[in-house]
């Protein structure tokens, strides 16, 4: 199904830059096909930071993988288009998907040693990286690997330009990770999960770096975290997702003042905030379903205190809800609401 | 004589200076300024130091050994002050020996290392008051919790339980009895559980084991209660632990926890590897459970806002020393230490966007080879000469709170500092 108001969300009005449509992913099994994405769509503006969250299972990572052609099989795209530029993307394969990637895409890992390889100085990797994606010398790539190792925060780059990746410490290495994503210049940056694995002292500082760094490159970035503070500090947009499925879109301070669906609402109010004293935290009973489990309607539904006879059978698409939108009957138009939904 | 002759001899040499050294390290105070301190603590100025008036005084007059008061709010606070510490430790110290292998060591001329884990840690915890120790990875917390249950021997200082030093306690018999009062939960529900055994075998384990019911329909009973009290149904007591999420599984860990009645829980991140949702769940629980059973907790979390949810009082620990210890909402609402500033302003805010990139600096050092000083001094904005000459000291300031820091001690932290460093330092 097409989703015409998603766009009016951009930060510009041209064509975004990534346009997820309708993608849809699955696991084929012996026993029937598990569906892990299912109806999902969104677009990246360039230079825009777009926030992915969610509980574990929610399919975050899977999402990224897609995108950037990762999927693990039998894990495959059954549906959908992934449009890069205007471009569809989806399909490539091979060299095509291999050029794509690290020149246009790049992804940053939460562990910074899926992206490194331990048996090349940091300076090798990001002088190679350059070489493959761009028109330049080694000389003049070792010259701007050094400026990277330096814009990113790296102390004495003169010197550990030639260290190997076990030198580092995990905050430093994911320094080095992001100078080697920026390295080709890419037009939009997977960033799934990048400061989980790093102390809350880190994480401020790889964060901010990674903000300020995209604004000044004008690199689109997909953030991918399970960490609501994460995505208000950084993100401009954010999508919500529950299994599999986008369930929340909107601006960063709309989703984080006013969520809309009550997924997003149980959510805010699971999570302890320094400012606020309460006896007790909003509590969403219950846990992600399985792939293999997935409740019929709308899967929020078992766990939803407002869920009523037409989310256990139909399952809701986003839908204009104030200043988001949201995949929930609450938000239908009210003459289709009149047969017994909720008000 | 050879050159590996001399290398050994040198070795031997450094060896035994290395040796003296931690013995000096972690039997006695240490050397200097630290000494200095740890005398002063023990010549009298007791105020300085609740745990150790609470040692002598805690029957006497626990209402003057006064952790930090706590402030009145909307959630129910206990009076921290008021309650006399069912658990308190005394200058705490846990060294490992992480030195290489002997041969590598002696071909590297290297001497022994110790790694100061607990150094020195100090605190008491009033009966039904949670206690949260908090700090970046690395820091000894869970060495502490560790300590405590007795998984470690402390290289020096005193665990005092309900007035009994744990250590003097000999008997085997009154041992266990000792060990059943207190219990510990785990930060992996999933590695803490037996997986080939059933869930209500797993709960009756420590029932059996200190025999505290012997009746096996009393048992069943008493199991069926437990997941009930968790937030399980009976029917869950024969399932098998893979047959529950991460959420379920650390229900049935604290079960197991509360099956004998504990009074004392040592939740060593008991809900980092869950996500919000759920945390949300055990946390709920774990407070209802306090309600309800009176139950004193020491909570460990590197998570502050969940430690601002849970905790009366708190300590923040930074390689391996108490550097700023207050009661729960004073900490938050006006951190001294600074590196207590430095993790507040670290947490990600739901406000406060596009926060200066230099807010936080650096990270935690090598904790075999600390800074001199104050071991927080190459991350500190106040940081002096005299930060990197003298490890400063617990002092208590006029609200109670006790800080580890000259800035704070010589007034050097203006509250504009303050404010500088929790939100834009350049
Ligand atoms: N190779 C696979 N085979 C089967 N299921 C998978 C596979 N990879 C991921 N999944 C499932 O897909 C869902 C989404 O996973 P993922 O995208 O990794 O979630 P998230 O990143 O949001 O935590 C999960 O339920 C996960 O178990
Ligand atoms: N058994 C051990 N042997 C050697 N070093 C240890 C051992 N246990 C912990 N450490 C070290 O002691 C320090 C404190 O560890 P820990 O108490 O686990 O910290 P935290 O729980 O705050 O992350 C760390 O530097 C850790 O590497
Ligand atoms: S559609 Fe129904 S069940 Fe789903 S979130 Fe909305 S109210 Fe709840
Ligand atoms: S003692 Fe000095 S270095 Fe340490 S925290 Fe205080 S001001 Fe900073
Ligand atoms: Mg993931
Ligand atoms: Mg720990």
């Amino acid at each position: 199904m097409n989703v015409p108001h998603i766009d009016r969300m951009n930060a510009g009005g041209d064509l975004p830059l990534l346009s997820v449509r309708n993608l849809r992913v699955e696991f084929p099994r012996r026993r029937g096909t598990l569906v892990a994405l299912d109806d999902v769509s969104f677009d990246i503006a360039r230079g825009e930071v777009l926030g992915v969250v969610g509980e574990s299972g929610a399919g975050k990572s899977l999402t990224g993988a897609a995108i950037i052609g990762l999927l693990e099989p039998p894990g495959r795209i059954a549906g959908g288009d992934i449009l890069l530029d205007g471009e569809a993307i989806h399909a490539l394969r091979g060299e095509a998907m291999r050029r794509l990637r690290g020149r246009r895409i790049a992804m940053i890992f939460q562990d910074p040693l899926t992206s490194l390889n331990p048996l090349y100085t940091v300076g090798e990797q990001l002088v190679e990286t350059m070489l493959t994606h761009l028109d330049l010398t080694p000389a003049a790539a070792r010259e701007r690997a050094l400026a990277l190792l330096d814009e990113v925060g790296i102390p004495a780059p003169a010197q550990r330009i030639d260290h190997y990746p076990h030198q580092f410490s995990g905050g430093m290495r994911q320094r080095v990770v992001i100078a080697l994503a920026l390295c080709a210049e890419p037009e939009l940056i997977i960033a799934d999960e990048p400061t989980t694995a790093l102390d809350v002292s880190v994480q401020a500082q790889i964060i901010a770096l990674l903000r300020r760094l995209c604004r000044q490159h004008r690199t689109a970035v997909m953030l991918i975290t399970h960490d609501m503070g994460v995505i208000a500090e950084t993100a401009d947009r954010v999508a919500v997702m529950y299994a599999g499925r986008v369930v929340e879109i909107g601006p960063v301070a709309e989703v984080v003042r006013a969520p809309a669906h009550p997924y997003t609402r149980g959510l805010m109010g699971a999570i302890p905030v320094l400012g606020a004293e309460v006896e007790r935290l909003v509590q969403i009973d219950g846990a992600m379903p399985r792939l293999d489990a997935i409740p019929s309607g709308c899967a929020f539904h078992p766990r939803c205190t407002e869920a009523s006879a037409r989310c256990r059978v139909e399952r809701p698409e986003l839908l204009p809800a104030g200043a988001t939108r949201a995949a929930c009957w609450l938000y239908a138009p009210a003459r289709e609401n009149t047969d017994g939904g909720p008000q | 004589m050879s050159i590996i002759e001399r290398a050994l001899a040198k070795a031997k040499q450094e060896d035994r200076a290395a040796v003296e050294q931690a013995e000096g390290l972690v039997h006695r105070p240490q050397a200097g300024q630290d000494a200095q301190g740890a005398v002063a603590e023990r010549t009298g100025d007791v105020a300085d130091h609740p745990a150790v008036a609470a040692a002598v005084e805690a029957e006497i007059e626990p209402a003057a050994l006064a952790p930090a008061p706590a402030a009145a709010g909307a959630r129910r606070v206990r009076d921290a002050r008021a309650a006399a510490p069912l658990l308190y430790v005394e200058d705490l110290r846990c060294a490992f020996d992480v030195s290489r292998p002997w041969l590598e060591r002696v071909l590297a001329r290297e001497p022994r290392r110790w790694l100061r884990a607990v150094d020195g840690v100090s605190f008491a915890i009033g009966r039904g008051c949670t206690f949260a120790l908090v700090g970046e990875s690395g820091c000894g917390k869970s060495t502490v919790a560790r300590l405590i249950v007795g998984l470690h021997e402390p290289s020096a200082g005193r665990i005092v339980f309900d007035g009994r030093d744990v250590a003097e306690v000999r008997g085997s018999a009154e041992r266990q009895q000792l060990r059943s009062r207190f219990q510990m939960i785990f930060q992996d529900p999933y590695a803490s559980l037996n997986p080939r055994w059933r869930v209500e075998r797993i709960i009756a384990e420590p029932i059996r084991v200190f025999g505290l019911e012997r009746d096996e329909a009393a048992i069943r009973a008493r199991v069926a209660a437990l997941l009930g009290q968790v937030g399980l149904s009976p029917a869950d007591g024969a399932k098998y632990p893979h047959e529950f999420s991460g959420g379920q599984r650390q229900r049935i860990c604290i079960a197991r926890a509360l099956a004998n009645r504990p009074e004392f829980l040592v939740c060593d991140e008991p809900t980092s590897a869950l996500d919000v949702s759920v945390q949300a769940q055990i946390l709920n629980l774990m407070r209802d459970l306090q309600d309800e059973l009176g139950l004193t907790f020491l909570f460990i979390s590197h998570d502050l806002a969940v430690v601002r949810h849970m905790a009366d009082e708190v300590g923040v620990m930074y390689l391996g020393r108490i550097v700023e210890i207050a009661a729960s909402r004073a900490l938050f609402e006006r951190p001294r230490h600074p590196y207590t500033r430095m993790l507040l302003a670290a947490i990600p805010d739901f406000s406060r966007r596009g926060r200066g990139d230099d807010a936080v600096r650096g990270e935690v050092p090598n904790p075999i080879t600390p800074p001199s000083g104050c071991s927080f001094h190459p991350r500190c904005p106040l940081a002096d000469a005299r930060c990197r000459g003298e490890a400063p000291v617990l002092r208590e300031l006029d609200d109670g709170r006790r800080v580890a820091c000259h800035a704070v001690e010589e007034g050097r932290d203006t509250i504009e500092a303050g404010a500088e460093i929790c939100t834009e330092v350049s």
